[in-house]
């Protein structure tokens, strides 16, 4: 995975991950749009083989990084969350 | 989130999931089909081979048969200290070695670690007739799906919506939806219209316009989902569930790591 | 030579293709013995349901 910053402001970022699909981000568009601070989220993929998908965030009074790391550590716990209780139901 | 297993055995699972977002179930069926490593054969030398095969024949039989995968002791090639030139880290060797007349299987394959094993043992390679040989020498590496389909680990692994049939108090037992019905899952009982199986219905909403007087609903609950997956040996299924999910999550976490680098 | 994997979903029919050609050589139902060997995607179905085996013609010319 490499990120790349394309541009930042107070309010906006638009970042380039490299390396990764609609598998992570798609998910951590969902998991974005769980937080309040978060305006809006769009990812585009032009296409796999010519460019690398870039994700664009735009909050209200928050901090885009610390929104885009936050809503990762959501993603983090909710799969983690699917984990236990898979691990629960299939140990019976 | 909380989940009621339909079916569940080695290789196949089949379960209700309840309070999750499509985003996240659908992630995690595309980490199973695509992202989850597996191990497959990837390097051969052959030294001998008067098969009826051509030397690449045999490379890509070879190359699609499953091996039983071992994240714990195996790297990426990409992320291995040699830079994926070729160590104990991230590659396994194996050889085979037959003469005719025999079919050669994949049971046939020595590895020379006995964890990374063919899943399936009885997968012919090529059938050898009398005095033909094949001998060659074989590397599998860890990849992922996105890269080729011998890495893939998920098989058919896909959702839909769990369906809610209601028949309203003015049904009349008139009984015109249960011809519709393609799954044949509506059947009057006691002159009481009843639902056999309704994890069976594929919301088609035949039964619903067939009715004349909107006596039966049919409508997929929000965020539960009927998901079904099989494995192709190299995980068992609760493993590649796990291992579809973790995917995810070293994803995320290498995320946040060079986000906070980055600032 | 049967292929490996179904080239739809990637399942492994391969293992299946003896005991399937073998029962259709008796003059079973290829349906029936698909149903058995647990094959029930149709794009499994028709890997072996469609397989002519071309080993033994070729190996004259070896």
């Amino acid at each position: 995975m490499n990120i790349k910053i394309i541009e930042k402001t107070d309010n906006e970022i638009r970042m380039e991950i490299g390396g990764e699909s609609h598998t992570l981000l798609n998910t951590l568009k969902s998991t974005l749009l769980d937080d309040p601070g978060v305006e809006l989220v769009t990812y585009d993929i032009k296409h796999p083989n010519i460019s690398e998908p870039v994700l664009y965030v735009r909050t209200n009074d928050v901090d885009p990084i610390t929104a885009i790391k936050e809503a990762s550590q959501r993603l983090v716990e909710v799969y983690e969350e699917f984990k236990t209780v898979i691990i629960k139901e299939t140990d019976k | 989130m909380d989940i009621d297993i339909i079916e569940l055995s080695d290789n196949k699972a089949r379960f209700i999931i309840n309070q999750i977002e499509p985003a996240i179930i659908n992630g995690l069926r595309r980490s199973m089909l695509a992202e989850v490593p597996t191990m497959a054969i990837d390097y051969i030398n052959i030294y001998g081979n008067t098969s009826v095969l051509f030397d690449e024949q045999i490379a890509l039989r070879v190359g699609l048969i499953p091996f039983t995968t071992d994240l714990e002791s195996y790297v990426l090639p990409e992320e291995c200290d040699c830079n994926g030139e070729g160590c104990t880290k991230c590659q396994v060797s194996m050889t085979l070695s037959s003469k005719g007349p025999i079919i050669v299987y994949s049971g046939d394959i020595l590895s020379s670690d006995p964890k990374i094993l063919p899943a399936d043992e009885r997968i012919p390679i090529v059938e050898l007739k009398k005095d033909e040989e094949l001998v060659l020498e074989a590397f599998a590496k860890l990849g992922t799906g996105r890269k080729h389909p011998k890495w893939q680990a998920g098989i058919a692994c896909g959702y839909k919506n769990l369906p809610e049939i209601n028949i309203l108090e003015n049904c009349d037992s008139c009984g015109k939806c249960i011809g519709e019905c393609p799954k044949g899952i509506l059947i009057m009982e006691n002159d009481i219209l009843t639902v056999t199986d309704a994890l069976n219905c594929n919301l088609c909403n035949l039964c619903t316009n067939a009715c004349d007087i909107d006596a039966i609903i049919v409508q997929g609950k929000t965020n539960s989902f009927i998901f079904r997956m099989e494995s192709d040996g190299s995980y068992t299924a609760r493993n590649l569930l796990l291992e579809g999910a973790n995917t995810i999550i070293n994803n995320a976490k290498q995320l946040n790591e060079i986000l906070t680098e980055i600032e | 030579m049967i292929p490996i994997r179904c080239f739809t979903c990637g399942s492994i029919i391969s293992s299946k293709w003896e005991e399937y050609s073998k029962r259709v050589a008796e003059h079973e139902d290829p349906g029936v013995v698909l149903d058995d060997l647990e094959v029930e995607r149709y794009c499994c179905r028709r890997m072996l349901l469609s397989h002519i085996p071309l080993v033994d013609t070729f190996a004259p010319y070896q």
